[in-house]
């Protein structure tokens, strides 16, 4: 073929070019050691790439954010149950030093003042947040627990479900003791009828007290209206019979007044205390019932207005309806709300924990609280009568014989309050120990369930951990060069060049005139 | 006997030859570096022989330089302009395909599609862990935007290259008409010279450099007849004619050349709703006729630039012309309305016509104001389409029997993945993804305040400021004998929502409380409820929104569509530049000026001319010896 200088020209500029694009090439990869440059360099690779961050970009938010939320937020719980269940053994403690015999007033004053004090703790960790967010009210995380502050105008009703074993019996006084307070008084002495005299009956105790008189509450036992429901048992001389139960709404001071008599198919209502009296046939009878039906429930629904400090919120532990604004009522419903966080692929884990009725701080620790707090009460100002009886023995107003006899009723009287008292409490610490424990246990349990899900979640940020390095190591093998590699390729490449430029120099060096 | 002073005729005609020669090399030398030039050569022939009276009868007269002509051999010019349309054509696709790739890039350097998408899910997951934190809300609202916006930056950089092919397609348009009207001026000059014989050696190789350059834009056949006149056909005339066409339609004849000219396409004439304004069609100046620049059989740089501008992979709108009605139109008139059965689009996201515009049955141009997608499901589940269109005038009877049961179509199947391809592939994607998304906050989705929401993500009304009201553009439904029927009008509001006009709601990012972040019924369950973002979370990876694929796979679809087509594309410029090449080669192997060939010529004629001269020496000698020194 006939071949021209131009042609060699042409041909030299072809192939410097050819290996210029090498050398640009390589020089490139050099810089950022990328294999491709833009997709179409290699689409393959270009959209295996675009996968391998998309993963990529979800790992790191389960590694770099969720991951560390959650275990904050378990952190915390775990540290108010600790805090919590520390509180309940000190309860309990108190208990036990209660329950040995010999106490003077001094230490049960302490007593008291140490109860109030860890009811107050107790629900307060109960309010505890992780940055601005309550960790035990479920959903509602913008609200406290309890009541920060006393709170007037606040109407609910409340929705509250028992069962037979929340019929237990309590012992009522009668005639709490008054001091004489003139000669005449204190010459007279106290009739035996005017004497502390005990009565004990079945009852239920509601979750609050202070409760709203003027709304009577619907009861239902099993679905069945409570008021006018039938019921059998056995009466005092042993006969069986047949009646209907009645409900019906009493004030506390009216009840002590009728020296707390309740017929034996009465029900009764006291607002004041919260709480639900039995007659002894209308208890008998339940207890036949759920001996027989093992889903025996009774259902009650009262109103309450007006919450103390330190009270549950009642949308946090029942059904409830929100009635302060009357024409726009809020219902509430309680269910499991759960916050789970997604830590892994399709993982979730539940972060938190939600107290309850049926979990943790129950509003029967509060009430037993408080039921001992009455018991010590009663018990220092029964001890205080003594002490006050026993010192007007020892004066000289009182020396004659009439005030001397007076008085010793007077004596009789106190002590038999005082014993009265003295035995409640005694047998009030000792069925605590037991309440106690089972609180702490049930919230020993509720921290042993934070901590394995704690070990679940360090586990799964292990998992992460390795998964996002390896991630970023198959991001770097699917685009990335070895170094050495492209080394050895970019020299080859300049070396090429090299030769192109100088075969290009040889050839377009000489033509025929240099030798003519 | 010859004439005494014969051999100086004879000398002397060889020295004027080898003149002659030796200019043509010189000639060559001086152009060994012109393009396009064809190395001339002087055809020698022996001077006609004279009778002479003498015993040997005749003898030969010298020589003498019939012509000059020149190297070049038509099949490779024919080769080389055939593969050199081809070659721009990729060439070009591939310039411009490594534009577009660049706008989904999505790696290490460049934020895309990806990265914002999976961003805007992490705010969401954020704001799960803790709905009711204005921070969280806030900032995903933003990640939010930070998408819509991504959206709008690509379409707005593939309008604006549209808007750019469309004014190279204007600029190449008066580049051929312009080398038309040089061909044709050439042609005429070429003729004059050769009719009195000779070759016009140099204008016919700067016609060839003008067809070279041509041949690049358009495929172009080239014929060159001699002219034959009718009265005497064996006698050479010397002119030819010289035809140029384009894909069969003629160019330049001879002395005459027709022109191309841009017509811009009006605003009710757009093929896809993403187009820019104005885009142009090519058509011939005297005939009106439409230049088809991306039929199959075209190729060069202009079909290229067509391709990309206006290809859309065959996703528009066709189907079948089945039923006519006349209506009373609202201005006044009467007007048709035709229902298309069969139609290619059945989804509302693949809405790929104007709310008003062409439709062409069988080749007849319609206009029309308002169409309507007609969805019927029967009780089994399957579903029919058709579309009815409002034209704006009443249809002639002649036509309505002619086109009845023919294709009609709103655009034309350009079949190249063109600018509109992924304007249109981006609008299914968000109207699919905006709207699985919409219907679960509508559903009963309530933000903080336990107030029902609007939709999140809207179509803003960019003409008149605002958002379009997306209750009063809503499909109507019906049910007649378990047939459900659904009309979309064409104003539906997912017909108007494009990758221009998406955005977020300005409701939620003035008050970022207002997004919805609960169903109703959890609300009352308090303010970390967060049921209704769990749902939304799925449109990410488990809900199918666009070609069978979730959301996050969406840009993987469009690079691989883009990445595997440049990497064609570049494929096939490479083969075509090395047949380029090769034919190169064999161009330059023929017509290439070589230094050494023109070098050893040199010595030729200068040898030749220095015998011719001392023949003339020689000859004059003897002439002196005759005249002077004989005789006398």
């Amino acid at each position: 073929m006939r071949v021209t200088n131009s042609m060699i020209t042409e041909h030299s500029k072809v192939n410097i070019n050819g290996t210029k694009e090498l050398v640009d090439k390589y020089n490139t990869q050099m810089t950022d050691q990328k294999k491709i440059n833009k997709p179409s360099d290699d689409p393959v690779v270009a959209i295996r790439s675009l996968r391998l961050r998309n993963t990529l970009s979800e790992v790191n938010q389960y590694y770099e954010k969720n991951i560390p939320d959650a275990e904050s937020w378990l952190d915390v719980t775990e540290t108010a149950l600790k805090n919590m269940s520390q509180i309940v053994k000190d309860v309990y403690t108190q208990c036990v030093n209660g329950s040995n015999d010999t106490l003077t007033a001094e230490d049960r004053n302490i007593i008291l003042k140490n109860l109030t004090a860890l009811k107050n703790q107790l629900y307060a960790e109960g309010n505890a947040d992780y940055a601005g967010r309550t960790i035990f009210t479920g959903y509602k995380t913008n609200q406290s627990l309890t009541y920060s502050e006393p709170n007037t105008s606040d109407r609910y009703s409340i929705q509250q479900q028992f069962d037979i074993n929340d019929v237990t019996s309590k012992n009522y006084f009668t005639d709490v003791l008054k001091l004489p307070t003139n000669d005449a008084q204190v010459q007279g002495g106290i009739a035996i009828a005017d004497e502390m005299k005990q009565v004990t009956c079945d009852r239920i105790r509601i979750a609050y007290e202070g409760l709203d008189s003027g709304v009577a509450p619907t009861i239902t036992v099993n679905g069945a209206t409570l008021d006018g429901m039938p019921i059998t048992y056995q009466d005092s001389t042993g006969t069986t019979v047949t009646g209907t139960a009645t409900v019906a709404t009493m004030s506390y001071a009216n009840w002590y007044a009728a020296d707390f008599a309740i017929a034996d198919n009465q029900v009764l209502f006291i607002p004041e205390t919260g709480e639900l009296v039995l007659g002894k046939g209308v208890s008998q009878s339940m207890k036949a019932d759920a001996k027989t039906n093992p889903d025996w429930k009774m259902n009650m629904e009262y109103q309450k207005k007006g919450f103390e400090k330190g009270d549950v919120r009642p949308e946090m532990y029942f059904n409830c309806t929100n009635l302060t604004d009357i024409a726009h009522p809020v219902t509430y419903t309680r269910q499991n709300q759960n916050i789970e966080y997604l830590v892994s692929e399709n993982q979730l884990l539940k972060v938190n924990t939600q107290a309850g009725e049926d979990g943790i701080l129950s509003t029967a620790i509060g009430r037993d609280i408080d039921e001992l707090k009455e018991a010590v009460s009663a018990a220092i100002a029964a001890n205080d009568k003594v002490d006050k009886i026993k010192e007007m023995m020892l004066q000289t107003k009182y020396a004659d014989d009439v005030s001397q006899a007076g008085l010793k009723k007077w004596l009789e009287a106190a002590n038999k309050e005082k014993a009265f008292a003295d035995d409640t409490m005694q047998k009030l610490y000792g069925s605590g120990q037991t309440g106690f424990q089972n609180y702490q246990k049930s919230i020993d349990l509720e921290t042993t369930d934070v901590g394995s899900r704690d070990d679940r979640l360090k586990l799964t940020k292990n998992r992460m951990q390795t998964q996002q390095s390896t991630i970023k190591k198959l991001i770097s093998d699917n685009e990335n060069r070895n170094q050495s590699d492209i080394l050895i390729d970019y020299k080859s490449a300049y070396t090429a060049y090299e030769s192109a430029l100088t075969a290009a120099s040889k050839a377009n060096s000489m033509t025929l005139l240099d030798y003519l | 006997m010859a004439s005494t002073f014969f051999g100086l005729t004879i000398a002397s005609s060889g020295l004027s030859t080898f003149q002659t020669a030796i200019n043509t090399t010189a000639n060559n030398i001086s152009n060994v570096d012109t393009e396009g030039y064809s190395r001339q050569e002087a055809i020698k022939t022996a001077a006609e022989a004279i009778r002479v009276n003498a015993k040997y009868g005749s003898t030969g007269t010298g020589v003498e330089v019939t012509a000059i002509s020149q190297m070049r051999d038509l099949y490779y010019d024919l080769k080389y302009w055939g593969n050199s349309s081809r070659l721009g054509e990729f060439q070009t696709k591939s310039y411009y395909l490594n534009q577009i790739e660049t706008y989904f890039q999505d790696d290490d350097k460049v934020t895309g599609f990806s990265k914002i998408f999976s961003g805007m899910f992490d705010s969401l997951e954020e704001l799960k862990k803790n709905p009711s934190s204005l921070d969280n809300r806030n900032s995903y609202i933003s990640s939010a935007l930070t998408l819509t916006d991504y959206f709008h930056s690509v379409s707005n950089q593939l309008t604006s290259l549209q808007e750019d092919i469309n004014q190279v397609i204007s600029t190449k348009t008066a580049m051929i008409n312009g080398t038309a009207q040089k061909i044709a001026t050439l042609n005429k000059q070429i003729n004059l010279i050769e009719q009195k014989g000779g070759k016009a050696n140099e204008l016919r190789d700067e016609r060839a450099v003008l067809i070279d350059d041509l041949s690049k834009l358009i495929p172009v056949e080239v014929k060159e007849e001699e002219v034959v006149n009718s009265n005497y056909p064996d006698r050479y005339t010397g002119m030819t004619t010289y035809t140029v066409k384009i894909n069969g339609q003629t160019l330049v004849n001879s002395y005459e050349y027709n022109e191309l000219e841009c017509i811009p396409r009006g605003k009710d004439e757009k093929i896809n709703v993403s187009d820019a304004d104005g885009l142009y069609d090519l058509y011939w100046k005297n005939t009106s006729m439409k230049l088809e620049t991306t039929a199959g059989t075209m190729s060069g740089e202009m079909k290229a630039l067509f391709n990309l501008r206006d290809g859309n992979n065959s996703t528009f709108f066709s189907g079948e012309f089945n039923k006519i009605e006349n209506y009373i139109k609202a201005g006044g008139g009467v007007a048709s309305q035709i229902t298309i059965m069969d139609p290619t689009i059945t989804s509302p996201s693949q809405i790929t016509m104007p709310p008003y515009g062409t439709i062409t049955i069988k080749n007849v141009d319609f206009k029309y104001d308002s169409y309507q997608m007609i969805e019927q499901s029967d009780a089994a589940g399957n579903k029919t389409y058709s579309f009815q269109f409002q034209l704006s005038d009443k249809m002639e009877d002649g036509n309505v029997s002619k086109l009845m049961n023919q294709k009609a179509a709103v655009g034309t199947d350009v079949d190249f993945m063109g600018i509109p391809y992924y304007q249109t592939q981006m609008n299914e994607f968000i109207r699919n993804f905006t709207k699985t998304y919409n219907d679960l906050i509508l559903k009963d989705g309530v933000d903080l305040n336990g107030q029902q929401t609007g939709v999140f993500f809207v179509t803003d009304d960019l003409a008149n400021g605002g958002e379009y009201d997306y209750n009063s553009k809503q499909y109507t439904e019906s049910i007649t004998a378990g047939v459900t029927t659904r009309v979309y009008n064409s104003d539906y509001y997912y017909f108007h929502m494009n990758v221009q006009n998406i955005s977020v709601t300005d409701e939620v990012i003035k008050d970022p409380r207002k997004l919805a972040t609960s169903t109703k019924n959890e609300f009352t369950n308090g303010v970390s409820a967060n049921d209704l973002l769990k749902k939304l979370s799925e449109t990410k990876d488990k809900t199918i929104v666009f070609r069978g694929g979730v959301g996050e796979d969406f840009l993987q679809c469009l690079l691989s569509d883009v990445a595997v087509d440049t990497q064609k594309v570049k494929i096939f410029e490479d083969n075509y530049k090395n047949l380029s090449k090769a034919i190169t080669n064999q161009r330059m192997s023929i017509s290439g000026v070589d230094n050494d060939d023109e070098a050893l010529t040199l010595v030729k004629y200068q040898n030749a001319y220095k015998l011719s001269s001392k023949l003339v020496s020689v000859l004059a000698e003897m002439y002196d010896r005759l005249i002077l020194q004989t005789g006398v």
